[in-house]
Protein backbone atom coordinates (compact mmCIF):
# COMPACT_ATOMS: atom_id res chain seq x y z
CA UNK A 1 0.00 0.00 0.00
CA UNK A 2 1.39 3.23 -0.71
CA UNK A 3 1.20 5.68 2.01
CA UNK A 4 0.74 9.33 2.09
CA UNK A 5 1.41 12.08 4.84
CA UNK A 6 -0.86 13.87 6.79
CA UNK A 7 -0.83 16.97 4.66
CA UNK A 8 -1.09 15.10 1.73
CA UNK A 9 -3.60 12.89 2.51
CA UNK A 10 -5.71 15.92 3.36
CA UNK A 11 -4.82 17.83 -0.03
CA UNK A 12 -6.44 15.00 -1.59
CA UNK A 13 -9.44 15.03 0.30
CA UNK A 14 -10.29 18.48 -0.70
CA UNK A 15 -9.27 18.16 -4.53
CA UNK A 16 -11.42 15.12 -4.88
CA UNK A 17 -13.95 17.00 -3.28
CA UNK A 18 -13.91 19.71 -5.11
CA UNK A 19 -13.49 17.80 -8.16
CA UNK A 20 -16.93 15.76 -7.09
CA UNK A 21 -20.16 16.82 -9.03
CA UNK A 22 -22.49 19.71 -6.41
CA UNK A 23 -24.47 17.68 -4.33
CA UNK A 24 -28.43 18.56 -4.37
CA UNK A 25 -29.17 18.17 -0.79
CA UNK A 26 -27.63 17.89 2.63
CA UNK A 27 -27.28 14.22 2.83
CA UNK A 28 -26.13 13.79 -0.45
CA UNK A 29 -23.13 16.46 0.30
CA UNK A 30 -22.54 14.66 4.02
CA UNK A 31 -22.03 11.22 1.99
CA UNK A 32 -19.69 12.51 -0.37
CA UNK A 33 -17.50 14.00 2.22
CA UNK A 34 -17.79 11.03 4.35
CA UNK A 35 -16.94 8.56 1.40
CA UNK A 36 -14.04 10.42 -0.14
CA UNK A 37 -12.26 10.62 3.63
CA UNK A 38 -12.94 7.34 4.27
CA UNK A 39 -11.60 6.06 0.67
CA UNK A 40 -8.55 8.24 0.91
CA UNK A 41 -7.88 6.98 4.29
CA UNK A 42 -8.69 3.30 3.23
CA UNK A 43 -5.90 3.68 0.66
CA UNK A 44 -2.87 6.00 1.77
CA UNK A 45 -2.91 6.62 5.90
CA UNK A 46 -2.07 2.90 6.25
CA UNK A 47 -4.45 2.95 9.38
CA UNK A 48 -7.45 1.00 10.28
CA UNK A 49 -10.72 2.30 10.59
CA UNK A 50 -11.67 2.64 14.26
CA UNK A 51 -14.44 4.80 15.36
CA UNK A 52 -14.95 2.97 18.56
CA UNK A 53 -12.15 5.29 20.22
CA UNK A 54 -11.98 8.71 20.78
CA UNK A 55 -8.10 8.70 20.62
CA UNK A 56 -6.07 10.09 17.47
CA UNK A 57 -5.32 7.24 15.38
CA UNK A 58 -3.65 9.08 12.85
CA UNK A 59 -6.96 8.89 10.36
CA UNK A 60 -8.76 11.63 9.17
CA UNK A 61 -12.61 10.95 10.55
CA UNK A 62 -16.17 11.90 8.66
CA UNK A 63 -18.29 14.26 10.87
CA UNK A 64 -20.32 12.14 13.02
CA UNK A 65 -24.05 12.09 13.94
CA UNK A 66 -23.42 12.78 17.27
CA UNK A 67 -22.11 15.79 16.33
CA UNK A 68 -24.50 17.47 14.84
CA UNK A 69 -25.82 20.41 15.78
CA UNK A 70 -28.75 22.83 14.74
CA UNK A 71 -27.74 26.37 13.07
CA UNK A 72 -29.31 29.36 15.37
CA UNK A 73 -31.66 31.07 12.90
CA UNK A 74 -30.57 29.07 10.04
CA UNK A 75 -32.82 26.48 9.36
CA UNK A 76 -31.16 25.51 5.89
CA UNK A 77 -27.72 24.48 7.67
CA UNK A 78 -26.80 21.72 9.76
CA UNK A 79 -23.06 22.10 11.84
CA UNK A 80 -21.02 19.17 12.96
CA UNK A 81 -18.90 19.62 15.83
CA UNK A 82 -15.02 18.06 15.83
CA UNK A 83 -11.95 18.81 17.98
CA UNK A 84 -10.47 22.08 15.63
CA UNK A 85 -13.34 22.34 12.71
CA UNK A 86 -17.35 23.09 12.45
CA UNK A 87 -18.14 21.34 9.03
CA UNK A 88 -21.39 23.44 8.04
CA UNK A 89 -24.00 21.55 5.50
CA UNK A 90 -26.44 23.03 3.49
CA UNK A 91 -30.35 21.66 2.78
CA UNK A 92 -28.68 22.98 -1.35
CA UNK A 93 -25.86 20.81 -0.66
CA UNK A 94 -23.07 23.04 0.11
CA UNK A 95 -20.12 22.80 2.21
CA UNK A 96 -17.94 24.55 4.01
CA UNK A 97 -15.24 23.81 6.76
CA UNK A 98 -14.19 26.58 9.42
CA UNK A 99 -11.53 26.33 11.69
CA UNK A 100 -12.45 27.12 15.20
CA UNK A 101 -10.88 30.80 14.58
CA UNK A 102 -13.88 30.53 11.68
CA UNK A 103 -11.24 30.51 9.13
CA UNK A 104 -12.89 29.14 6.06
CA UNK A 105 -10.61 26.09 5.21
CA UNK A 106 -12.87 24.72 2.14
CA UNK A 107 -16.08 25.68 0.97
CA UNK A 108 -18.17 24.04 -2.25
CA UNK A 109 -21.45 25.37 -3.91
CA UNK A 110 -24.50 23.22 -3.55
CA UNK A 111 -26.21 22.43 -7.30
CA UNK A 112 -28.37 25.42 -7.16
CA UNK A 113 -24.76 27.78 -7.55
CA UNK A 114 -25.49 29.05 -3.96
CA UNK A 115 -23.12 29.10 -1.27
CA UNK A 116 -23.99 27.74 2.71
CA UNK A 117 -25.27 31.21 3.31
CA UNK A 118 -26.74 32.15 0.51
CA UNK A 119 -29.12 29.90 0.47
CA UNK B 1 -12.16 17.03 45.98
CA UNK B 2 -13.88 16.38 42.80
CA UNK B 3 -16.55 13.92 42.62
CA UNK B 4 -15.60 11.19 39.81
CA UNK B 5 -17.85 10.36 37.12
CA UNK B 6 -16.79 6.74 35.73
CA UNK B 7 -17.85 5.07 32.34
CA UNK B 8 -21.09 4.01 33.57
CA UNK B 9 -22.05 7.01 34.53
CA UNK B 10 -21.10 8.17 30.94
CA UNK B 11 -23.47 5.73 29.88
CA UNK B 12 -26.44 6.96 31.49
CA UNK B 13 -26.42 9.98 29.75
CA UNK B 14 -25.95 12.71 32.11
CA UNK B 15 -23.72 14.51 29.87
CA UNK B 16 -24.87 18.23 30.99
CA UNK B 17 -24.00 18.00 34.56
CA UNK B 18 -20.78 16.09 33.77
CA UNK B 19 -19.71 18.89 31.47
CA UNK B 20 -20.86 21.47 34.01
CA UNK B 21 -19.17 20.08 36.41
CA UNK B 22 -16.29 20.10 34.76
CA UNK B 23 -16.27 23.85 33.56
CA UNK B 24 -17.59 24.75 37.03
CA UNK B 25 -13.64 22.70 38.26
CA UNK B 26 -11.81 24.59 35.99
CA UNK B 27 -13.42 27.73 36.66
CA UNK B 28 -12.72 27.77 40.30
CA UNK B 29 -8.70 26.63 39.60
CA UNK B 30 -8.08 29.13 36.91
CA UNK B 31 -9.23 32.66 37.76
CA UNK B 32 -10.19 34.14 34.28
CA UNK B 33 -10.53 30.82 32.33
CA UNK B 34 -12.82 31.91 29.40
CA UNK B 35 -15.37 28.75 28.69
CA UNK B 36 -17.86 27.77 25.76
CA UNK B 37 -20.43 24.58 25.88
CA UNK B 38 -21.25 23.85 22.38
CA UNK B 39 -24.04 21.24 23.42
CA UNK B 40 -25.62 18.38 20.77
CA UNK B 41 -29.16 18.97 18.91
CA UNK B 42 -29.48 15.53 20.27
CA UNK B 43 -29.46 14.54 23.82
CA UNK B 44 -27.35 11.52 23.69
CA UNK B 45 -24.99 13.36 21.19
CA UNK B 46 -21.74 14.91 22.06
CA UNK B 47 -20.75 17.80 24.20
CA UNK B 48 -17.62 20.04 23.58
CA UNK B 49 -16.09 22.49 25.90
CA UNK B 50 -13.73 25.22 24.68
CA UNK B 51 -11.45 26.66 27.43
CA UNK B 52 -9.11 29.12 26.80
CA UNK B 53 -6.52 30.78 29.28
CA UNK B 54 -2.75 31.68 29.21
CA UNK B 55 -3.57 32.78 25.00
CA UNK B 56 -3.97 28.25 25.46
CA UNK B 57 -7.31 26.73 24.36
CA UNK B 58 -7.63 23.23 25.72
CA UNK B 59 -10.96 21.72 23.69
CA UNK B 60 -13.01 18.65 25.64
CA UNK B 61 -15.18 16.02 23.79
CA UNK B 62 -17.69 14.21 25.85
CA UNK B 63 -18.86 11.52 23.93
CA UNK B 64 -21.85 9.46 26.06
CA UNK B 65 -20.30 6.01 24.61
CA UNK B 66 -16.74 6.64 24.15
CA UNK B 67 -15.68 8.73 26.95
CA UNK B 68 -13.75 12.22 27.42
CA UNK B 69 -11.61 13.43 25.10
CA UNK B 70 -8.67 16.28 25.86
CA UNK B 71 -6.90 18.42 23.01
CA UNK B 72 -5.44 21.29 23.02
CA UNK B 73 -3.14 21.97 19.92
CA UNK B 74 -4.23 24.69 17.25
CA UNK B 75 -2.48 23.20 14.43
CA UNK B 76 -5.76 20.32 14.38
CA UNK B 77 -5.91 18.98 11.03
CA UNK B 78 -9.76 18.42 9.54
CA UNK B 79 -11.05 14.90 10.85
CA UNK B 80 -8.54 14.24 13.83
CA UNK B 81 -9.84 12.67 16.64
CA UNK B 82 -9.03 13.71 20.55
CA UNK B 83 -5.38 13.58 21.49
CA UNK B 84 -5.77 12.07 24.83
CA UNK B 85 -8.61 10.43 25.75
CA UNK B 86 -10.27 9.67 29.85
CA UNK B 87 -12.65 7.72 31.33
CA UNK B 88 -13.97 10.27 34.28
CA UNK B 89 -14.15 13.91 34.57
CA UNK B 90 -11.67 14.12 37.79
CA UNK B 91 -8.65 12.44 35.40
CA UNK B 92 -9.50 14.99 32.69
CA UNK B 93 -9.89 17.63 34.84
CA UNK B 94 -6.41 17.13 36.27
CA UNK B 95 -4.71 16.50 32.87
CA UNK B 96 -6.36 20.04 31.50
CA UNK B 97 -4.75 21.70 34.82
CA UNK B 98 -1.31 19.80 34.06
CA UNK B 99 -1.32 21.56 30.65
CA UNK B 100 -1.83 25.00 31.76
CA UNK B 101 0.47 25.22 34.78
CA UNK B 102 3.27 22.85 32.41
CA UNK B 103 2.15 25.35 29.30
CA UNK B 104 2.60 21.97 26.95
CA UNK B 105 0.18 20.82 24.34
CA UNK B 106 -1.52 17.37 24.44
CA UNK B 107 -0.03 14.43 22.31
CA UNK B 108 -1.68 11.86 20.22
CA UNK B 109 -0.55 8.52 21.36
CA UNK B 110 2.74 6.92 19.93
CA UNK B 111 3.48 3.28 19.48
CA UNK B 112 6.00 2.68 22.14
CA UNK B 113 8.12 -0.44 23.45
CA UNK B 114 7.31 -1.86 26.57
CA UNK B 115 10.31 -0.47 27.62
CA UNK B 116 9.55 3.25 26.28
CA UNK B 117 6.13 3.12 27.85
CA UNK B 118 7.69 1.97 31.46
CA UNK B 119 9.88 4.96 30.68
CA UNK B 120 7.17 7.40 29.80
CA UNK B 121 5.86 6.54 33.71
CA UNK B 122 9.22 7.65 34.74
CA UNK B 123 8.70 3.85 36.40
CA UNK B 124 12.45 1.91 36.68
CA UNK B 125 12.78 -2.52 36.39
CA UNK B 126 12.77 -2.39 40.00
CA UNK B 127 10.06 -0.87 41.04
CA UNK B 128 8.30 -2.36 38.54
CA UNK B 129 10.22 -6.03 39.52
CA UNK B 130 8.74 -5.58 42.89
CA UNK B 131 5.40 -4.83 41.87
CA UNK B 132 4.90 -8.13 40.42
CA UNK B 133 7.60 -9.61 42.94
CA UNK B 134 9.86 -10.92 40.11
CA UNK B 135 12.93 -10.26 39.43
CA UNK B 136 14.39 -7.16 37.80
CA UNK B 137 16.23 -9.43 35.04
CA UNK B 138 12.37 -10.80 34.51
CA UNK B 139 11.11 -7.67 33.70
CA UNK B 140 14.38 -6.90 31.70
CA UNK B 141 14.10 -9.97 29.52
CA UNK B 142 9.99 -9.35 29.17
CA UNK B 143 10.95 -5.86 27.61
CA UNK B 144 13.06 -7.90 25.37
CA UNK B 145 11.07 -10.56 23.72
CA UNK B 146 9.17 -10.74 20.65
CA UNK B 147 6.39 -12.07 21.84
CA UNK B 148 4.61 -11.78 25.37
CA UNK B 149 1.48 -13.93 27.07
CA UNK B 150 -1.46 -12.08 27.00
CA UNK B 151 -1.73 -12.73 30.92
CA UNK B 152 2.02 -11.58 31.20
CA UNK B 153 1.29 -8.26 29.29
CA UNK B 154 -1.98 -7.88 31.32
CA UNK B 155 -0.25 -8.11 34.58
CA UNK B 156 2.97 -6.07 33.43
CA UNK B 157 0.58 -3.28 31.97
CA UNK B 158 -1.87 -3.32 35.35
CA UNK B 159 1.83 -2.81 37.29
CA UNK B 160 2.45 0.20 35.69
CA UNK B 161 -1.41 1.30 36.55
CA UNK B 162 -3.03 0.83 33.61
CA UNK B 163 -5.42 -1.87 31.69
CA UNK B 164 -4.89 -3.60 28.72
CA UNK B 165 -7.13 -4.08 26.27
CA UNK B 166 -7.49 -6.15 22.99
CA UNK B 167 -9.80 -4.88 20.09
CA UNK B 168 -9.72 -6.61 16.37
CA UNK B 169 -10.19 -4.27 13.84
CA UNK B 170 -11.84 -5.19 10.81
CA UNK B 171 -12.45 -3.10 7.40
CA UNK B 172 -16.09 -2.82 9.06
CA UNK B 173 -16.24 -2.91 12.37
CA UNK B 174 -14.53 -3.05 15.76
CA UNK B 175 -14.72 -5.46 18.58
CA UNK B 176 -13.07 -5.88 22.13
CA UNK B 177 -11.53 -9.01 22.40
CA UNK B 178 -11.94 -10.80 25.76
CA UNK B 179 -9.23 -14.30 26.00
CA UNK B 180 -11.06 -16.99 28.08
CA UNK B 181 -14.85 -18.71 27.89
CA UNK B 182 -17.48 -16.60 26.79
CA UNK B 183 -19.80 -14.97 29.70
CA UNK B 184 -22.84 -17.19 29.84
CA UNK B 185 -25.89 -15.52 28.39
Amino acid sequence: MMTMTRRERLEKIFEQLRMAPRASSAEEALNQLSDIVNDIEDHYSGIPFDPSSLGNDGRFYPPQEDNKRAVTGNSNVVRYRTKGHNIFIGSNGSIEIQRMDTTIEFSKLGSDGRDIWSQ
Amino acid sequence: MAETFGPSDMENGDMENSILHLESLLQTRFEGIKTTIDPPTNADGTWWLDCMFSERLVTVELNPKLGIGVSSRESALFGEKSDETFTNVEDAYRRIVRIYLSNTDTAAPRELSLRELRHSLNLSQVEMAATLNVSQASISKLENRDDVLVGTLKSLIAAMGGKLEIRALFSDSVSKVRIGKSVPD
